[in-house]
């Protein structure tokens, strides 16, 4: 018979010895309340202790990065470093402007540099997207000869790490001429085999009776694809640009390959040498009084955070589908 | 000298910039268009033949068929949309029907052309080239095939003054099998809190994502001022804020990033200690945000039920963790650790940021990405082949044993 | 273990500005003795959950008291109740066998290995589940889950089993199967078992005792068929029984009771308008009977005949009366008489909607 069973003829089951009154002292609700409440305060005051520690070591470089920015360099180069600036110098802002970078002779404003990011950004995001939109209508819609063979060999081709063609793409273009100019830019990373690849899937959840009906209508497959697709998968298309844009704004090693300064982009102009020195128009922070070997730090710091704060920008305005492409590309792998 | 290689790139230097890129694109699509064509119908026609016609009589018929059918496709525009595809069709209207039902192929074309240029033929260029000794990629000319470039970049004994492969290699898997478990099990712990709090819980997740959208150049300068001894002001020299804090404790200022910098030599290699902590300390900051909105999602994605069930059974805290929670987010957890080694074997952008151009002295924090485009500045294409298809080989081995490892675990979801 | 419920009642703050609180349980009074099956009934939203899991521990009351035996448990925490709780959705850990889900609360409750095998083993024998230990839960049908998370309930041998929704979730057949299980399984352990369902019949089939309940008030409390023929007021008369009560808007007349201009009964109440309930098993065909419907269409169910009839005075598009099929009706007549089983007639004041009594 079995531990569960009730015993013949008593209406009393075998229920567990269960201790209701929880404690030898005999029950006090408001006791237990208490022991309860108190546990969980000290558990929450160390949760919210070490979640802070962890949002402060986060932001710190943040931090860091823009009060430097704003420092002297004396201030700057001081054995106890400060936390909050003793003066603001905020001419440091105005020096990077007119900071001409040198690097392998040729040098760039930051005017133009600003000028070749936002051209590459936008051009290749948006040729980019165009491509990725039709490939992906394709691949999801359409019906052709090796339609899944191709698909396939599309994505093998992820498997390779890109630096594997870094090389061979640097000849080609060497070869063709390319260099120091924007398609160079552009054209080897207009194809995004990921993105065509979560778009795909995204155009594969609509419903194939929407298309059958647009058929019906009179709809062409082009119509269909921009009328009724496009607007359905816009959160995706949206995630999709900007993260593109990011991309394109953090490029360093192709546009070093293939250009020189005045054709590279922000991030190079970033890690090149900020020195005081007399610029062409006369402008200069500390006459020279560090040498020309001798690296401004806030200079470089202000030039950082005119890299890094857009960023910062975007992700603040843009945070729910930044936040939803990457947790998208996470947990599609 | 063996030229062919280089012959889409010489074709390519006759034309002036613009106009190789449209001719490109024009000539691949009508090359794919017509052999997509061609094998088609080829393929489609029954195989009892009238006559015999053999094969290329086969093709010129065809052929002949085909113009006819494509002046046909620019002549007259098809009336009726829905048509009864009856056995009355004419050849040429079958034909213009075919060409149709493959205009998918037109779609793709752009992306498929740009793909050949820029992904398929590196692949085969890079295959092939590695095995050339004393390649000059100007030229193209090179003497004789071998392995050659490969033992040289093994040896290290590439006469250039450039990257050590060896050292690159000892570097990327140091930095990575250190900072990829140790940034992911703090994520855990972080969502762990995260998850466990009601309050505010909005904002601490919003900056704690914010190193996700970072340039990692830039950031990676600001850390080198945390750790740089900077220069001097007032006749004082400036520590940098790492070593204040350790002077507290008295600990004497290291020379973390500098030229100074403490190392172990082992042979011909150095282990740069210091470095390697900037390094992991940089990457754990930088690869935590994305780790922890995978494993936060993934928490809050668990089905409440489960924790009420677990309450009634009387789990605790920490059983409900290791049995209930933890378990639930496997998946994740493997994800993120083989995500995570995967960037870590291709990282680059952080080692530079933080020690520069020339990665560290004499390129003692030199990564294996670091080595190809060190290479490839130096102009020296053997050894970037070589060095490139090393790493594509050890990455697939770090894949392939994921694979093994992972599909012994279940997902649930 | 005997339950008692006094004066619970449980509110929820309201979530967004100017939105009232909702009150998902009021004032709720009721004992249950031990060893019995009780089902709290009733439509969704009206606090059933609410209230199991208030009894589970899971949810604490806003105020009133919960007792198990003599003691009052209202602010103990859930695992120390030793209640056995059943989810909707079975809740089963989908990363471990059916045999950890079982052991699963035995090992919080550090249970030596062999007795906590052996206790598994036994809860997996009531539920008849012992061939499927190995396996995962995604691997069993839905019927299969429900009998693990019953065993999981079992195993830690508790005061009370609470079941939410139990059969919900299952296919129309297995849903029969199933609530005999239920209930052979309560008799079997004897533990006295609170569910909640929103379907009368499966209330009605399984239940010893039955808690009626709409909008956070209790409506009635008792057994099944003393509801079924004695109900307090037209909305548990409206609730029970398939097909449902007729309701039709009439009034009292000098001790008679009058739908449209025909008197249909007595009765000793004073002269008032009432809402008045037939159940379907209440008309006897007759040729003078009392009683006149519009015949619509008469539906052969075997057993009984089902008349499907209009009236001015329903208060629902059709009138469904059961007669036993023995009784020949009139082929095509457009009207039929009937006389109401004064058993089978309930009054309803107009306005409360109380049951005259």
């Amino acid at each position: 018979m079995s531990f569960l069973s009730k015993k013949n003829g008593s209406a009393e089951a075998t229920v567990g010895k269960w201790d209701l009154s929880a404690g030898d002292e005999g029950f006090d609700a408001e006791k237990a309340k208490k022991r309860d409440k108190v546990k969980h305060i000290i558990r929450n005051v160390f949760i919210y202790i070490f979640l802070t520690a962890c949002a402060v070591l986060a932001f710190l470089p943040f931090y860091w990065m823009i009060i430097s920015s704003v420092k002297t360099e004396m201030e700057f180069r001081e054995s106890v470093p400060t936390f909050f600036p003793h003066t603001f110098q905020w001419k440091n802002y105005w020096m990077v402007f007119h900071q001409v970078t040198s690097k392998n002779s040729s040098s760039a404003s930051f005017s133009q540099i600003l000028i070749n990011t936002l051209v590459v950004g936008i051009l290749s995001t948006l040729l980019g997207l165009v491509i990725i939109v039709i490939t992906a209508y394709a691949f999801a819609r359409m019906k052709f000869k090796g339609k899944n063979m191709l698909f396939a060999i599309m994505l093998a081709t992820m498997m390779i790490p890109g630096e594997l063609f870094t090389a061979s793409n640097y000849i080609t273009v060497a070869k063709a001429g390319m260099t120091n100019s924007y398609t160079v830019l552009i054209l080897p990373f207009l194809v995004s085999v990921y993105y065509i690849y979560l778009l795909r899937n995204n155009f594969m959840q609509i419903p194939e009776s929407l298309y059958q009906a647009a058929k019906v209508d009179g709809l062409s497959d082009m119509g269909y694809l921009i009328k009724v697709m496009v607007p359905l998968t816009a959160p995706t298309l949206i995630s999709i640009t900007l993260l593109r844009f990011i991309g394109t704004w953090n490029s360093y090693i192709w546009p070093r390959l293939v250009n020189t300064a005045p054709w590279q982009m922000i991030t190079n102009w970033v890690t090149g040498g900020f020195v005081d020195r007399k610029q062409p128009d006369g402008f200069s922070l500390y006459g020279g009084a560090y040498g020309l070997s001798e690296s401004l730090n806030t200079l470089k710091m202000a030039a950082v955070c005119m890299v890094s704060l857009p960023l910062l920008i975007l992700f603040i305005f843009c945070r729910k589908y930044i936040m939803r492409g990457v947790s998208k590309s996470g947990t599609k792998g | 000298m063996a030229h062919e290689f280089n012959l889409l790139s010489q074709i390519l230097t006759v034309f002036p910039q613009n106009a190789v890129i449209i001719c490109c694109v024009l000539g691949v699509i009508a090359v794919l268009m017509a052999a997509t064509i061609i094998l088609l119908y080829l393929k489609k026609r029954p195989k009892k033949e009238p006559g015999s016609v053999g094969f290329f009589g086969r093709i010129k018929n065809n052929v002949k068929e085909k113009c006819a059918a494509v002046k046909d496709v620019f002549k007259k525009k098809p009336k009726e949309e829905y048509a009864y595809a009856g056995p009355e069709l004419t050849k040429g209207e079958k034909f213009r029907r075919g060409l149709k039902s493959q205009s998918g192929w037109l779609f793709v074309a752009p992306a498929l052309i740009l793909m050949a240029v820029f992904t398929f033929y590196p692949i085969i260029a890079a295959l092939v080239n590695s095995f050339k000794q004393g390649y000059n990629s100007m030229t193209g000319s090179f003497n004789g095939w071998g392995f050659d470039n490969f033992v040289r970049v093994l040896k290290g004994d590439t006469g250039t003054g450039g990257a050590d492969f060896v050292q690159c290699l000892i570097n990327t898997l140091v930095l990575t099998f250190i900072s990829v478990p140790l940034s992911t099990l703090l994520a855990l712990l972080i969502s762990v809190a995260l998850n466990s709090i009601k309050r505010i819980q909005k904002a601490y997740q919003t900056i704690l994502f914010l190193p996700y959208l970072t340039n990692a150049l830039a950031l990676g300068a600001v850390f080198a001022t945390f750790f740089q001894i900077i220069g001097t002001a007032n006749n004082t020299e400036s520590v940098g804020i790492v070593n204040n804090v350790l002077g507290w404790f008295g600990v004497a200022p290291v020379d973390w990033v500098g030229l100074t910098s403490p190392h172990w030599e082992i042979g011909r290699l150095s282990i740069p200690w210091a470095k390697y902590i900037v390094t992991i300390i940089y990457e754990i900051w930088s690869g935590l945000p994305f780790k922890i909105l995978i494993l936060f999602s993934a928490m809050q994605s668990i089905n409440k039920q489960y924790y009420d069930a677990a309450k009634v059974d009387g789990a605790s805290r920490w059983t409900v963790l290791w049995k209930i929670t933890a378990p639930m987010i496997m998946p994740q957890i493997s994800y993120l650790l083989v995500t995570g080694i995967m960037g870590g074997m291709k990282q680059y952008s952080a080692v530079v940021g933080i020690f520069g151009v020339t990665m560290g002295q004499d390129y003692d924090m030199g990564t294996m990405v670091g080595y190809l485009y060190n290479y490839i500045e130096l102009g020296q294409m053997g050894y970037a082949f070589a060095g490139s298809l090393i790493l594509f080989i050890i990455i697939m081995i770090i894949t392939w044993i994921n694979n093994k490892v992972t599909k012994k675990r279940t997902t649930y979801r | 273990m005997k339950i008692s419920i006094q004066h619970l009642t449980k509110i929820f703050p309201s979530r967004t500005k100017g939105d009232k609180a909702v009150h998902a349980v009021e004032d709720m009074n009721i004992e249950i003795p031990s060893g019995k099956l009780v089902g709290l009934l009733g439509p969704s939203g009206c606090g059933k959950s609410t209230t199991l899991f208030m009894l589970s521990g899971l949810e604490s009351p806003t105020s009133g008291k919960i007792m198990f035996d003599d003691q009052d448990v209202t602010t103990l925490s859930a695992e120390k109740r030793g209640v056995g709780l059943v989810f909707q959705n079975y809740a089963l850990y989908p990363h471990m066998t059916v045999e950890q889900n079982i052991r699963f609360p035995l090992d919080n409750m550090r249970i030596k290995k062999e007795e906590g095998n052996a206790r598994a083993l036994d809860a997996a024998r009531l539920v008849q589940i012992e061939d499927l230990m190995a396996r995962k839960p995604n691997e069993l049908s839905g019927g299969q889950q429900q009998r693990v998370a019953i065993a999981r309930a079992l195993v830690k041998m508790p005061n009370v089993l609470l079941l939410d929704e139990p059969l919900s979730n299952l296919d129309a057949r297995l849903r029969l199967q199933t609530r005999e299980e239920i209930k052979r399984i309560q008799r079997t352990t004897g533990i006295t078992t609170v569910f909640v369902t929103h379907d009368q019949e499966e209330a009605m089939s399984i239940c010893d005792t039955m808690v009626v309940m709409k909008l956070g008030i209790v409506q009635q409390i008792g057994a099944p068929q003393d509801i079924y023929d004695d109900p307090n007021n037209l909305f548990v008369a409206n609730f029970l029984g398939t097909p449902p009560i007729n309701i039709f808007k009439g009034k009292i007349s000098g001790g008679k009771v009058y739908i449209g201009g025909e008197a249909i009964g007595e009765t000793k109440y004073e002269d008032r308008d009432v809402y008045v309930g037939i159940r379907p098993e209440g008309y006897i065909y007759h040729e003078d009977g009392a009683f006149t419907l519009q015949l619509d269409h008469i539906e052969v169910m075997g057993r009984d005949k089902s008349v499907v009839s209009t009236h001015e005075a329903s208060t629902k598009p059709t009138v469904r009366s059961i007669i036993d099929s023995d009784v020949p009706l009139p082929r095509d007549a457009t009207e039929l008489k009937f006389n109401i089983k004064p058993n089978k007639l309930f009054l309803f004041d107009a306005e409360t909607e109380e049951r005259l009594r």
